[in-house]
């Protein structure tokens, strides 16, 4: 059993302006974030009856702070701090990002996701941020947003906003059917210099599912299929030579190990025993060491599993489904928020 | 054990919750009342009424220990695109209607052993089913109308307060039905072959299609010439002002029209109203009319012309006195069994979108919204000889902006008058601007219960429960939703 650590109370998690009649507690935790050092805890709560449906917070040395997030009732669907931990994006549903700077000072970003798609509530949204500072002659690191919504993959500096990256543009000259799109998934490597992202099959019948690798700034790319139908998410190895993927496929729960210096290897994807077959909804695979992880909340536990044996690391009970989860970015620390629970750490073996 | 102090100085949760049930239960009067201020503190969602209660309430045996209770869930609809799942995996037995886009109008009787719900309209294939959904036995549904074989949603659905009747308004008709059976009692007007055949026509999305002369023919079926008023059906009656001429006549009764019902207090009598009144750009509206029937026959005993009154109505406990409203923007209460006027009184009111009158009969409660804003409020009528004027009670404590200019809301807006008073509730749907939200405030101005979406709701009769519909059912207890009023200030 392990010994867990609190990052935050219940009552942290409750909203300080309640209606009236109505619980502060939030309905359920849409996406949680942490530091490496466990310094920092972001989280994202929504409740139907909470005034503006979601609230975002992060956790810091005992002291609550709370964001700022537009009246705009969207579900924020994840959440990444930047590689020193400095500054916080969100992906929020309706196709909008929004970035504090936590430290210094304090500037907001609303930014929108470039593209336009169908459904705005698609819950496949992703943000990643470089791990270190300063690459390719930039002095902040980059981050990398992708929605279902859009279908696109932007990477942006962390302090001038500038594209970076742009798949909608890149590949906007290619034949309607070649061009590359996004499921809502992306990694950056450990120095953001490289980008990628799940694609999904060309057409229904062919098999084709691949992940795409580009240079940041780039239009060429590589092409390695997963042979994994839908994918929740994926991870850069800290070497940067193997990407590690998790996603579904009919009833089963599947992951893979892409070795990025065999482009023509074939996919052997691994099931993963969960109960049920994970969802549309994001999942953050971490590297520790040289061992991919993928945290998964079920109905009433979350386990976290070896992506390349398909085993359970560990699995910690949890009050309810209503849950987020994440590793920290060593991968070494199972972080939990549950609206009945507060948010707290557990060691990984 | 903790002891209830214990308890009630902790943080609300459903154990510590459940663990105070369990002690309030064993308390007499005194110790109730001693308490009481301490519970209430409580945020009402926190307060869900425990099982064993809940089995008590819906049998009839109320006990005071069960007025702390703040909320019942009752179940869910399975809405399309809905983003919150109260509970994942929950059957509530309602999947054999369609609520695909959700509720429309809900009902309610005292004991909550049931409630009567409406759904949307999927406008492009049939209409909104109508159903008694059993609270307890919870895979018993009772059919009132099938979707399928109608294409319209009910906005007003009403029960009478010994819970034998449902009424609604749909297709241009006033519909009754046994609650119990399902069997329908009368409709209003009657329905004819045509009718059926509005229903099958493929035509029967265009609405002058659905409103056809039809609709308003009288008891003995005659559809030629001009449509006849509602006193075809009661020639044994007096009528106020039936020597003015009647401008409106060919005003049809028609789907789109907002229909607004309400039972007197012993149930014997319903009266209806058309339209909405609204003084906003100076405008009054003008196509509404007014009837009051037997609830159990139909049989119309007064019927108000044109032009003369609106919707919303409101009757006394015994049927004896009529509140509506009228084109020159003010509250009139009629005798029922002559028409004559009593009272006219004045309102502040821009919109009055729901009446209730007082058990005494010498006040009406308007439920409405301002000429400025369109912000939610109500006005306090007395209807005593000096007619002093009310004041205008908007609710306190309200963190967004609701729009009440919204049709929803005409449709959607409740009063009642309770034991403590009366409580209105006004929600609204919002636009592109936003504006949506629902509040439930009392004649002090003072907010009990908030949402940020639109909801739908029903009060029971015996004035103790609102039932809100969302993308949930839920069972909110008025007295439980009364914070201590020192904690309302600070």
């Amino acid at each position: 059993m392990s010994v867990r650590r609190r990052l935050g109370a219940p009552e942290d998690l409750e909203t300080p302006r309640p209606l009236p009649g109505r619980s502060p507690v939030p309905q359920r935790i849409t996406a949680i974030a942490v530091t490496t050092d466990l310094s920092r805890t972001a989280v994202a709560t929504a409740a139907p009856w909470f005034p503006g449906h979601s609230e975002a917070l992060v956790l810091a040395d005992g002291a609550v702070a709370r964001l700022a997030m537009p009246d705009d009732r969207g579900t924020v669907h994840d959440l990444c701090f930047d590689g020193d931990g400095s500054a916080l994006t969100a992906m929020v549903s309706r196709n909008s990002i929004r970035r504090w700077a936590l430290d210094g000072s304090g500037e907001e970003w609303q930014l929108g996701m470039i593209g336009s798609g169908g459904s705005s509530d698609l819950p496949l949204a992703q943000v990643a941020a470089s791990s270190s500072l300063g690459n390719a002659g930039r002095a902040a690191g980059v981050f990398a947003t992708a929605n279902a919504f859009t279908q696109n993959v932007v990477v942006r500096d962390a302090r001038s906003r500038q594209v970076l990256h742009d798949i909608q543009q890149i590949f906007r000259d290619l034949p309607h059917d070649d061009r590359m799109v996004s499921e809502g998934t992306v990694a950056l490597d450990a120095g953001g210099s490289r980008v990628a992202f799940c694609r999904p099959r060309r057409t229904f019948w062919k098999e084709d599912e691949a992940i795409v690798v580009q240079e940041v700034g780039s239009s060429s790319y590589a092409e390695h299929r997963t042979g994994i139908r839908w994918a929740n998410g994926l991870a850069f190895s800290p070497d940067g030579a193997a990407v590690a993927i998790v996603g579904a496929q009919e009833d089963q729960t599947l992951a893979t190990i892409i070795d990025l210096d065999d482009p023509a290897g074939d996919p052997e994807p691994v099931v993963l025993p969960t109960e049920e077959r994970v969802d549309r909804v994001n999942l953050r695979p971490v590297w520790c060491g040289t061992e991919p992880r993928v945290p998964i909340v079920e109905r009433d536990h979350v386990t976290v599993w070896n992506l390349a044996t398909a085993s359970p690391v560990l699995s910690v009970n949890v009050p309810g489904p209503r849950t987020a989860t994440t590793l920290s970015p060593d991968g070494r620390t199972l972080v939990i928020a549950s609206p009945d629970d507060g948010v707290h750490a557990h060691p990984l073996p | 054990m903790s002891s209830l102090d214990e308890l009630l100085n902790a943080r609300p949760t459903k154990q510590v919750w459940h663990e105070v049930c369990l002690l309030l239960a064993g308390l007499d009067e005194a110790g109730l009342a001693s308490v009481t201020p301490r519970v209430l503190s409580w945020p009402a969602q926190q307060r869900p009424m425990p099982d064993d209660w809940w089995a008590q309430w819906t049998a009839g045996d109320v006990r005071p220990h069960h007025l702390l209770a703040g909320v019942r869930h009752l179940g869910t609809l399975h809405v399309a695109h809905e983003d919150f799942d109260e509970d994942e995996g929950e059957e509530t037995g309602l999947d054999e209607a369609s609520f695909y886009e959700g509720a429309t109008a809900v009902a309610a009787p005292s004991d909550l052993s049931w409630v009567a719900l409406g759904a949307a309209a999927e406008w492009h294939h049939n209409g909104g089913d109508i159903v008694r959904w059993d609270t307890r036995e919870k895979d018993r549904l009772t059919w009132f109308l099938d979707g399928g074989d109608y294409h319209d949603e009910p906005h007003d659905l009403q029960l009478s307060p010994d819970g034998r009747i449902v009424i609604t308004s749909v297709e241009g008709h006033l519909r009754a039905w046994s609650a119990e059976t399902g069997d329908e009692l009368w409709a209003f007007p009657e329905l004819s072959d045509s009718d059926d055949e509005d229903e099958d026509s493929e035509d029967s999305e265009d609405s002058e299609a659905k409103a056809p002369s039809a609709d308003l023919r009288n008891q003995n079926g005659e559809s030629e010439g001009p449509p006849p008023d509602f006193r075809d059906r009661n020639d044994d009656v007096e009528h106020q002002n039936t020597d003015t001429e009647n401008p409106h006549e060919d005003k049809r009764f028609n789907q789109f029209d907002l229909v607004r019902i309400g039972f007197s207090g012993d149930g014997r009598r319903v009266a209806f109203g058309i339209g909405a009144l609204s003084r906003v750009a100076g405008r009054a509206e003008e196509e509404g009319r007014v009837a009051v029937m037997e609830a159990e026959t139909g049989r119309v005993v007064l019927s108000l012309p044109t032009g003369q009154a609106f919707g919303p109505v409101a009757l006394d406990a015994n049927g004896h006195l009529l509140a509506h409203t009228s084109p020159t923007g003010q509250v009139v209460v009629r005798e029922v069994g002559t028409g004559t006027v009593l009272a006219t009184v004045p309102t502040q009111l821009s919109q009055v979108n729901a009446l209730a009158l007082s058990p005494d009969g010498t006040a009406v409660f308007a439920a409405g919204g301002t000429a400025d804003d369109a912000a939610p409020a109500a006005e306090l009528l007395s209807l005593t000889p000096s007619h002093p004027a009310g004041e205008l009670i908007q609710p306190t404590e309200l963190p967004y902006k609701i729009d009440t200019s919204s049709v929803t809301t005409c449709c959607a807006t409740r009063a009642v008058w309770t034991d403590h008073g009366p409580y209105a509730f006004i929600t609204a749907s919002g636009g592109s601007a936003g504006g949506a939200g629902s509040v439930l405030f009392d004649s002090t101005g003072r907010t009990l219960w908030t949402d940020p979406n639109h909801q739908i709701v029903s009060f029971t009769p015996d004035g103790r429960a609102m039932v809100t519909v969302d993308t949930t059912i839920e069972a909110w207890f008025l007295p439980g939703l009364a914070t201590p009023r020192e904690e309302t200030t600070t």
